[in-house]
């Protein structure tokens, strides 16, 4: 067996050979790379961003955008209204960048996916997703946050749900040492948030598997059965330099786990599979924030990213947290310009920040748009608005009810500040119009389906891209639809099952 | 694509517009101009087109009403009202350009050590001002140091590759 090692900084002309090439160091392809490792099989990582050490971090935003974002966290959807999107570029993918929440799909979706395609009981069947939970789970230590370190942002969401009536509590996240340094977003600068570079791909390089970073693959070819020869060009994420290549050989398969928009880009890049569903059916949870000025100090940024949360209307495709980002980009998210907006900066520490989430019905779809980069166009419905509508008026009723002084809705067809609770009324009132918010765009899913029918999903219910045998996806592309609930929990407990199925067929056919 | 002296010091004043001082403190133009330098090398096309159009827009639209001056030749009350008529202009289009001024204005005038500090925002959870964990001064771009991986972490004590096992 080959010794695992990192090749943070890969240069000149790399040759590999090995049994799995696994496209991203994220969720699906940490958890699908630790899984076949520790199984016996050969496997090698590329990753298209850096490897940033939890000792290195910059707890500022500009900082860790450049390092460890894609684009810079500068990517928008266009549709009517145009969305800012977030993804990880960084070993660790977006697990490095998120808040660490952790949440089992609902078992209503799951049920859903299979009356739509029945054989999806076959390919991922509950019971074996619950055992693969379970596991991530005491990998990643989930425990719920603590009012210890939850900081004030998320300890007046849990009184405001208190005062108004909402059912609500404390987040359960990957971060059972977390000491609320409020850096989630930026990463976490003691290597307290659990994420796949601290756990899942330590496993893996610990059980041989290589991992290089700052690793763009451009190629996909098959060469003869199930084998495939993946071409990827050495370069420095951000500078763009090109320092070299790298060809590896796949011997039983890819796995592509680049995420919902680099996995259907990629495919699309080598014309691979289905055009009619190849990079169709995204689906998203999109989030906008409400905003509470409160008389004492909140100071978002300190305690714990996001620690609290409301399932009030989870059943209405609508998820309430807590969201505590740091002053340069809560600044960003208070209403106004000039004077107006730098006095409501200079009371930035009294205030408080809440997010709706929204399980969106839109679809929208993903294109490969010059080198290394996509094209989103994602539009919510008239329905979709409306959720937001009734997530921005249960916030708005709850930060009241916790006390604020002002609440600001960040609506564009509201008064810029509510002072009266009555006010918020007007929520519900105003047309639905996506215009209307200043969304950002997450959980991104779907892009690449699995399903039974190759004219109406891209990905089998063996895992294999339709008419690609040894191209496996294992990332949230897959998934039929989005789940209303974080996703990097149900992205692990399906590569994991992913992994395995993988494992046990190249395990028959060696028998 | 990256700005010409010009532009960077037209889009710094624009900004200064954009987000006057906070609680007395001038935020430094050499910082923003740094964050300039990043958006320009690391943002997408479409962001940094918007960009310079939101730059190109406050800067000229002024000359539309009286009196008829560019937003640089507004007194600063002045300058302060052409700017609230393109935030809350009915084209929607006009709004998200303003909101990219803002993006830029924000990450760029409150995104350093020094201003957060000045203005007590620095949280106490943070470690001190300009050090990290493990007591050292990191380079503003430790992050790009060939391997830079320090011990300790559970990556680097997998395993790091040197340079001259991977190149051939």
């Amino acid at each position: 067996m080959n010794a695992g090692m990192l090749h943070a900084d890969p240069r000149g002309r790399v040759v590999e050979e090995s049994d799995f090439v696994i496209v991203g160091s994220g969720a699906a392809g940490a958890t699908a790379a630790a899984t076949l490792a520790e199984a016996g099989y050969d496997v090698v990582i590329l990753e298209e961003g850096s490897y940033v050490p939890p000792g290195s971090r910059s707890p500022l935003l500009p900082d860790a955008a450049r390092d460890l974002f894609r684009d810079l966290g500068l990517s928008a959807a266009e549709g009517r209204a145009i969305i800012p999107l977030l993804q990880g570029r960084c070993v660790g993918g977006t697990t490095v960048i998120n808040a660490g929440i952790i949440w089992r799909m609902p078992e209503r979706v799951h049920r859903a996916w299979v009356e739509a395609d029945p054989g999806i009981a076959r390919a991922l069947p509950w019971e074996r997703l619950e055992a693969h939970y379970e596991t991530v789970e005491r990998a990643l230590g989930v425990a719920p946050v603590t009012e210890r370190i939850a900081g004030a942002n998320n300890t007046l969401m849990a009184r405001g749900a208190r005062a108004a009536g909402v059912a609500g509590r404390y987040i359960d996240r990957n971060a059972p040492d977390c000491e609320g340094t409020g850096t989630c977003l930026q990463s976490c600068p003691r290597g307290n948030k659990l994420s796949m570079e601290v756990t899942f791909l330590p496993k893996a390089i610990a059980a041989g598997a290589r991992l290089y970073a700052r690793c763009r693959v451009e190629r996909l070819t098959p060469t003869r059965a199930a084998a495939w020869r993946v071409e990827a060009t050495l370069r420095h994420p951000v500078t763009g330099e090109r320092r070299g290549t790298l060809t590896a050989g796949a011997r039983r398969g890819v796995v592509l786990a680049a995420s919902t928009l680099q996995t259907p880009a990629l495919l699309r890049r080598n014309g691979i599979g289905h055009k009619r569903v190849v990079g169709e059916h995204l689906q998203a949870h999109p989030g906008c924030a409400v905003a509470g000025v409160f008389d004492e100090p909140v100071r978002m940024w300190e305690g714990v990213h996001q620690g609290y949360e409301s399932t009030h209307l989870r059943d209405q495709g609508v998820k309430l947290e807590a969201i505590g980002l740091p002053p340069e980009l809560a600044a960003f998210r208070l209403p106004g310009i000039g004077d107006e907006w730098s006095r409501r900066i200079s009371r930035l520490d009294h205030v408080a920040l809440w997010a709706v989430a929204v399980r969106c019905e839109a679809h929208g779809s993903v294109r490969p748009f010059g080198p290394g980069a996509v094209r989103v166009r994602y539009c919510p419905t008239r329905a979709d608005v409306k959720k937001f509508q009734l997530g921005v008026k249960t916030l708005a009723d709850m930060a009241f009810a916790a006390g604020a002084r002002v609440v600001m809705p960040g609506m564009a067809s509201l008064p810029t500040e509510m002072r009266d609770p009555r006010e918020t009324r007007m929520i519900l009132s105003r047309p639905a119009d996506a215009r209307d918010f200043q969304m950002v765009l997450t959980h991104l899913m779907g892009a690449a389906r699995m399903g039974s029918d190759p004219e109406r999903s891209a990905v089998g219910l063996d895992f294999q891209v339709h008419g690609a045998p040894g191209l496996y996806v294992a990332d949230s592309s897959l998934f039929p639809t989005n789940l209303g609930v974080n996703p990097q929990h149900t992205i692990q407990a399906v590569a994991m099952e992913m992994a395995r199925s993988a494992a046990a067929r190249h395990a028959d056919r060696a028998a | 694509m990256t700005l010409f002296a010009f532009e960077r010091r037209l889009t710094i004043t624009v900004l200064k517009a954009v987000m006057p001082p906070v609680n007395g403190v001038v935020f430094p133009p050499a910082r923003t101009a740094r964050f300039l330098a990043d958006y320009h090398r690391g943002a997408p096309l479409a962001a940094r087109l918007a960009l310079r159009a939101a730059v190109l827009l406050a800067w000229l639209v002024p000359l539309l009403s009286r009196p008829r001056r560019t937003l640089l030749g507004l007194s600063p009350p002045a300058r302060d009202q052409a700017l609230q008529r393109l935030f809350h202009s009915r084209f929607y289009l006009v709004r998200q350009l303003c909101q990219v001024l803002k993006m830029v204005a924000a990450l760029g005038h409150l995104g350093n050590m020094a201003t957060q500090v000045a203005l007590g925002y620095r949280g106490p959870h943070l470690p001190p001002l300009g050090r990290r964990a493990g007591g050292q001064v990191p380079s503003r771009d430790a992050a790009h140091d060939d391997n830079a991986s320090p011990a300790g972490t559970a990556l680097a004590a997998a395993a790091v590759a040197p340079e001259a096992e991977v190149t051939p």
